[in-house]
């Protein structure tokens, strides 16, 4: 190739530009320490650089955060430990109030020191780290609580300030003062839509247009207009309630008093929606009819299977007490296993007194005496509501009718069962009526309550060999039993035989005693050896009794079904720790549950008089009996009184305040307990500061695991924005010594390039001419 | 044969060993001059012959026959053609450098800090918003923002106005340099129809055509006359000694936003489009449109993608005051000629929780929504009311590559925006055969946008007249008072599914919910978070610049190497050019020796005889 002096002169201008452009960058690295100072410089590097750049960014906000969160965290924690340490001395107060060696006096110096507790945990709630009040959630511009008129008000709100402590990470990190230390409600019931009116979601019972009371401020309900959250916002927005409600994530209401002062209360107003959302104090008695069976008469307790099956129950009884057909003619029925063998039950010793465990027993005797070639051994018998159910103890069984309809009418004809799944026959509602005890039945509830006529006259025994005695009654009242009537006669054989002054009369019966027992609901009166007979003496006692036997028997039934009513049901009803109501419900006159429910609700009062705070209603099922009370405060407690009017209607339960005690009510309850001078309900005040330092406790756990995550993920990131300054400074910086040696070199080749430029460039033939 | 004919044998050598020198002599002053080629005298021995009886032909001397270029046309196309591309990448990177020294990227004072910082101010004030102090920072970051963003655009914008005037430029240097050569053109055609070389003519030409190369792409032709033709691809710029100048016109179609920007044509006649395909007024014509007005377009939809998500929340706040919020960023002027954005007209009472299904009893329950097919934009979304909840609708509208992304507003509206591949236009909404955005209250009865108008109840934006990046700017009301930045959570008091009050003014829920808008996918159909969006627009412009570079270098080369191959033949060599000289100079000495020989011998024969 040809080569001419302005090439070389290019091609070392062209060279010294390269060397110079590659020392250029190099300076421009060294000067700036980064590699990457455009991003064409390292597309990819540039990218990265900046994700790294915003990734420690975004920590270095997270750290901020979580330094924030911890600041509060802890400046919270310390305030609720100084309220759990005021809390743990108000207990010591409740202690020593409780005790009945302090005076009046020394009891108001220590109410006194409850109320500067009060005082000072309002001080303790109204923390602010310089910016914001920590116990006020988000409304924390100014303090939250307040005292006016000595009562405590909240007027924070309920949110918790969140804050984001990593990505995707969000975290409460306050606890609203609301949520710590006062008190609130939760409904019980849940709703299915907490956006559509009420009344379409059928709840129960049916709610009424109407109001009901918060903290005493009155709260319209339009239940075919208003949904859950109308009626929560209402009452967060009607400023007389002192209230925030809010619905729960499970479509509870829940409501939170925003006033301490000992006296939250939540009472039902002409609405019946205390009632439906359960936020009172609430009972419901179990089942005392079928489903199918609505009460309509108290009566019809007695005669309907309120009463389950059992092995005491009389074959007769069955049916609705018309029984099964006793034999002749029907006497046996077939059990067959899977592969065919039978066997027959045979029921022809059975009679109408028999019970379902003389039944079992013809079972049981049946499968002993069977042959080998049938598979089961055992055949429980066994009852599930009022239907008899049969379980071979293994493979499988199929009932069949023997002679007669026995297994028809005992409900397990045709039907087949296992191990695992038992045969069920059909109901065979029994009827069980009430319980009749000669101990317990009272002679006035006989005969429906028509009782006997008192008061009772003499009766006469006479004995196979002429010998008789009178037996003086009229001192039993209606109050008196069969036993205590048994009792007199036989004390009477008793003091006769001891006795013989009277020469008209022999001094010793046939027999030592007589016995009277309650057949269900009829005297069977015998005696141990001889005959008797029972007549009138004076009144009509025996007769009205059914004792007279008409002549001399040694064991008789007498014909008269007493009937005895049940009677006597007290309902007892606590207003407040203070305070017991107490109402006797008389049962007497009351024919229907409507009856029942009426009285309880318009006509009970204490015996002070004061109206029963307890609605009572009929359950949505129409099987039980449902009470509750009309505040939250309030507490339910339902006894037998005299007679088991309660344990009979399965109503006596009891049901306690609905109400989540907070820590300024409960010091407000304990300061009046102790100013009234109130053992008793000092002692109970125990209690209550016990659940309010329990909540304090959960508070502040709470917080403990939140400042304990909060500190995990601080590691964390502290970790990471090293790695992720680490891949930074690797991706954008240069590496010091690379760079100082390329220069160099660049350097070096710079100079060489000069100077081969220096040498070639003169040189041309002109020089050597 | 006399002595006087070889005297002139003796002065037609000096003659040529003269023009010998003469030429050497213009190599040599030549030697630096840019385009020159050298030249040489080409000889031969004179065509005249005598004729001497019995010996036959003797020779007259020498001819001088033409002084020629040496040149290789076949090279010189080559580097026309390479120029051209040489041109175009060589202004290509020489204006992406600007670019990328206006981003600033990667360093601690870029765009990239700045929403950084912007988010997290956002957050700090979620922890104290009643702090007026951070309420003013917040206020001030967000104007730091918009302005940046600004700054950029407007860079941009200055950088298109230098590079539409660098069209201008270059268009005149290209008409002058077509003058010129049809000027040329006229020289060479006169003083070759003689029979002469236009050597000097044609080396200059060949210069021009260098020069015209890496300016625009060029093909030319020969005319049998040594002029030339030169063609733009499309248009005749040279024809022969005629040539029509081009010019530019300013076209208002060329942007939405600019209406200063130059078309190409002829100034025979406007109608004509020319484009170019290399060189350097092409990269101009690149640079000015697609690529600094892509990263204007690509700013516009950040801009108007921060200042809308974070405006819609703050109207869903509540102030310091406990007034309804206002807008963050100052709303963009329209001229409501498309609707960027629509907010369906249902509100908390129709879809309480956007994750339950649409016929979910806490949503549209009884009233129900028919399942079935909605379109977009043209695009078809199935809509199942029974198992899809909002938030599915609004993942499966988001990935139907309709140009619209879907949201979900805080009162669970359904939000629609149209994304800048539609240039923030939504074009048609259309319910087939489900009744979802009737149901929804986009559309009224008819469904179907635009051939009927859309429900009552929604809630519009129009799209900007103006580009957003340009005009994005936090409100004054609330850089006055910044008590007015909306953070408090609201509250539906009287259930009407509308925020009628702040649960708290101190509250700061809501600044959390802006902050972390910077992980919500806000960009491209919910694929790109903000960031994400900034940072590949970043490396696009790098990785576009590294591919410049290396290309260009790589052109250069090619470029470089062609001229050396062009210099190697063409060039001047001093040393043989020196070497030429002595030839040349002995050359005369003995043709001089020559002369005063034969005068010798006349003399002899005139005086000694």
């Amino acid at each position: 190739m040809r080569v001419t002096n302005r090439m070389l002169a290019y091609t070392s201008m062209r060279d010294m530009q390269t060397s110079l452009q590659k020392l250029e960058k190099y300076q421009k690295e060294l000067s700036s320490g980064r590699k990457i100072n455009a991003p064409s410089d390292d597309p990819v590097g540039t990218s990265k650089a900046l994700t790294y750049r915003t990734t420690l960014n975004k920590i270095e906000q997270y750290q901020k955060n979580i330094s924030d969160a911890k600041e509060i965290g802890a400046l919270g924690d310390s305030n609720l430990g100084d309220i759990n340490n005021l809390i743990a001395h108000m207990r010591e107060i409740a202690v020593r109030g409780a005790s009945s060696t302090l005076s009046a006096t020394e009891k108001k110096a220590l109410s006194k020191e409850v109320e500067e507790t009060i005082g000072h945990i309002v001080r303790l709630g109204n923390a602010s780290d310089g910016n914001k009040y920590i116990f006020a959630g988000t409304k924390n511009a100014d303090k939250p609580f307040s005292i006016k008129n000595g009562v405590v008000y909240y007027e924070g709100n309920q949110e918790s300030i969140i804050s984001q402590l990593d990505e995707g990470v969000q975290d409460a990190v306050s606890l609203p003062g609301s949520e710590l230390i006062m008190s609130d409600v939760t409904a019980k019931t849940k709703v299915a839509n907490i956006k559509k009116p009420l009344n379409t979601l059928s709840l129960y019972p049916p709610l009424q247009a109407g109001s009901f009371y918060v903290n005493g401020a009155k709260i319209d309900i339009d239940p075919s207009a208003d949904s859950l959250l109308d009626v929560a916002n209402r009452i967060t927005h009607t400023p007389d309630a002192y209230a925030y409600a809010e619905v729960t994530s499970d479509n509870q209401i829940k409501i939170t008093s925003l006033k301490a002062d000992g006296k939250f209360d939540i009472s039902a107003g002409d609405s019946n929606f205390v009632f439906a959302m359960g936020l009172v104090p609430h009972i419901k008695g179990d089942q005392i009819a079928s489903k199918n069976a609505p009460l309509t008469l108290l009566s019809n307790f007695n005669n309907d299977s309120y009463n389950l099956l059992n092995g005491d129950v009389q074959l007769k009884r069955l049916n609705n007490g018309s029984g099964i057909t006793i034999p002749p003619p029907a006497n046996s029925f077939t059990i067959t296993d899977s592969d065919g063998d039978s066997i027959s039950v045979d029921l022809s010793s059975l009679d109408e007194n028999s019970t379902l465990s003389d039944f079992q027993s013809a079972v049981d005797n049946a499968v002993a005496n069977a042959s080998p070639n049938f598979n089961v051994d055992r055949i429980y018998v066994q009852y599930k509501d009022d239907s008899i159910v049969l379980r071979p103890s293994s493979d499988q069984i199929t009932i069949s009718e023997g002679a007669g309809s026995t297994a028809s009418e005992l409900g397990i004809a045709g039907i087949t069962g296992t191990r695992n799944v038992p045969a069920v026959g059909s109901g065979l509602s029994p009827d069980l009526g009430i319980p009749v005890d000669k101990k317990i039945t009272k002679l006035r509830d006989f005969f429906n309550g028509g009782g006997i006529s008192m008061p009772l006259g003499t009766i006469t025994l006479a004995d196979g060999s002429g010998n008789s005695i009178d037996v003086d009654l009229s001192s039993l009242s209606g109050n008196s039993t069969i036993e205590d009537i048994e009792n007199k006669i036989n004390q009477s054989i008793i003091s006769a035989k001891n006795d013989n002054s009277d020469p008209n009369y022999p001094t010793t019966m046939d027999f030592s005693h007589i016995d009277i027992s309650l057949d269900w609901d009829m005297l069977h009166i015998t005696v141990p050896n001889g005959q008797v007979n029972i007549s009138d003496s004076s009144g009509t006692t025996a007769t009205d009794l059914g004792m007279a036997t008409g002549g001399l028997v040694s064991d008789y039934h007498s014909n008269l079904a007493l009937d005895p009513q049940m009677r006597g049901l007290s309902i007892t009803k606590i207003l407040d720790d203070q305070t017991e109501l107490n109402s006797i419900i008389d049962l007497n006159g009351v024919h229907t549950v409507g009856d029942l429910i009426d009285k309880i609700n318009n006509n009970a009062y204490t015996d002070d008089g004061k109206a029963l705070n307890i609605k009572a209603f009929l359950s949505e099922d129409g099987t039980s009996i449902e009470l509750f009370s009309t505040s939250n405060d309030g507490k339910i407690l339902t006894s037998d009184f005299e007679d088991k009017g309660a344990s009979l209607l399965k109503i006596d339960k009891e049901a306690d305040k609905n109400e989540n005690v907070g820590i300024l009510d409960t010091l407000y309850r304990l300061k009046e307990y102790l100013n009234d001078d109130n053992s008793d309900a000092a002692s109970k005040a125990i209690e209550f500061v016990d659940t309010a330092q329990t909540k304090l406790l959960d508070g502040r756990s709470k917080l403990g695991a939140r400042l304990n995550r909060a500190e995990m993920i601080e590691n964390r990131l502290l970790k990471s924005t090293g790695e992720i300054t680490k891949l930074l400074s690797e991706t954008e910086d240069i590496d010091f010594e690379k760079v100082v040696v390329d220069y160099s070199m660049a350097q070096q080749i710079y100079e060489s390039t000069l100077r081969a430029a220096a040498k070639s460039m003169p040189m041309s033939l002109v020089n050597f001419l | 044969m006399g002595l006087f004919n070889s005297l002139h044998i003796g002065t037609r050598g000096l003659m040529a060993s003269q023009m010998g020198m003469q030429i050497t002599g213009h190599n040599i002053s030549n030697a630096n001059t840019e385009g020159y080629s050298r030249q040489r005298v080409q000889l031969s021995s004179s065509s005249v012959v005598q004729k001497v009886p019995g010996i036959g032909v003797v020779g007259t001397g020498v001819d001088i026959v033409t002084v020629e270029r040496v040149r290789n046309i076949f090279l010189d196309n080559q580097i026309t053609e390479e120029n051209s591309k040489k041109g175009y990448y060589d202004t290509y990177s020489n204006y992406l450098g600007q670019v990328e020294s206006f981003l600033n990227e990667p360093t601690d004072v870029s765009l990239n800090e700045r929403l950084d910082r912007f988010w997290n101010g956002w957050n700090e004030l979620s922890k104290n918003p009643s702090s007026t102090s951070i309420r003013t920072a917040v206020a001030e970051e967000g104007k730091a923002l918009a302005s940046d963003i600004n700054k950029l655009y407007d860079h941009f914008d200055s950088l298109r106005t230098d590079i539409n005037n660098d069209i201008k430029v270059t268009v005149d240097k290209i008409n002058n340099i077509g003058k010129k050569i049809a000027d040329l053109n006229q020289n060479i055609t006169r003083m070759e129809i003689n029979g002469d070389k236009a050597n000097d003519y044609r080396d200059e030409r060949n210069r021009l055509l260098d020069e015209l190369s890496g300016l625009v792409n060029i093909t030319t032709t020969d005319n049998n006359d040594g002029s030339i033709n030169v063609y733009i691809p499309g248009y005749q710029l040279v024809g022969g000694k005629e040539y029509s100048p081009m010019k530019v016109k300013i076209d208002g179609s060329l942007d939405k936003y600019r209406d200063d920007l130059y078309r190409l044509t002829s100034e025979k006649d406007e109608n004509i489009d020319i484009k170019p395909l290399q060189g350097k007024l092409k990269a101009l014509f690149d640079l000015r449109d697609s690529e600094l007005g892509g990263v204007q377009r690509k700013l516009d939809y950040m801009a108007i993608t921060i200042s809308d998500n974070v405006n819609e929340i703050v109207q869903h706040s509540f102030d310091l005051d406990g007034n309804k919020g206002i807008r963050f960023f100052k709303e963009f002027n329209s001229d409501s000629r498309g609707i960027y954005k629509i907010v369906s007209g249902t509100n908390l009472m129709d879809v309480k929780d956007v994750n339950k299904p649409l016929n979910d009893n806490d949503n549209f329950g009884q009233l129900g929504i028919k399942s079935g097919r909605i379109s977009l934009n043209g695009k078809s979304v199935f809509i199942d009311a029974d198992k899809d909840s909002l938030k599915d609708v609004v993942n499966k509208i988001n990935s139907a590559g309709a140009g619209i992304r879907a949201s979900i507003s805080p009162l669970n509206q359904l939000v629609l925006r149209a994304e800048d591949s539609k240039d923030f236009k939504i074009d048609a909404l259309q319910d087939a055969t489900s009744d979802f955005f009737e149901k929804m209250n986009i559309l009224s009865t008819g469904g179907s946008y635009p051939e009927n108008s859309l429900a009552q109840g929604v809630e519009l934006e129009y799209t900007p007249s103006e580009p957003p990046a340009k005009r994005l700017a936090v409100q004054s009301d609330v850089l006055s008072y910044p008590r007015k930045i909306a953070i408090a959570k609201g509250e539906d008091t009287d259930n009407d599914g509308v925020y009628d009050t702040a649960v708290a003014t101190s509250d700061g829920t809501n600044g959390l919910l802006i902050a972390n808008l910077r992980d919500e996918k806000l960009m491209n159909q919910a694929t790109a978070t903000v960031n994400d969006y900034y940072r590949s627009m970043i490396s696009t412009v790098g990785f576009l610049k590294e591919r410049n570079d290396m290309v260009k270098d790589n052109q250069t080369l090619l470029v470089e190497g062609l001229k050396k191959k062009r210099e190697s033949q063409s060039g001047v060599s001093l040393d043989e050019e020196m070497t030429n000289m002595i030839q040349f100079q002995n050359s005369y000495a003995a043709n001089a020796k020559y002369i005063s020989s034969v005068s010798q011998m006349i003399d002899t024969l005139i005086n000694r005889l």
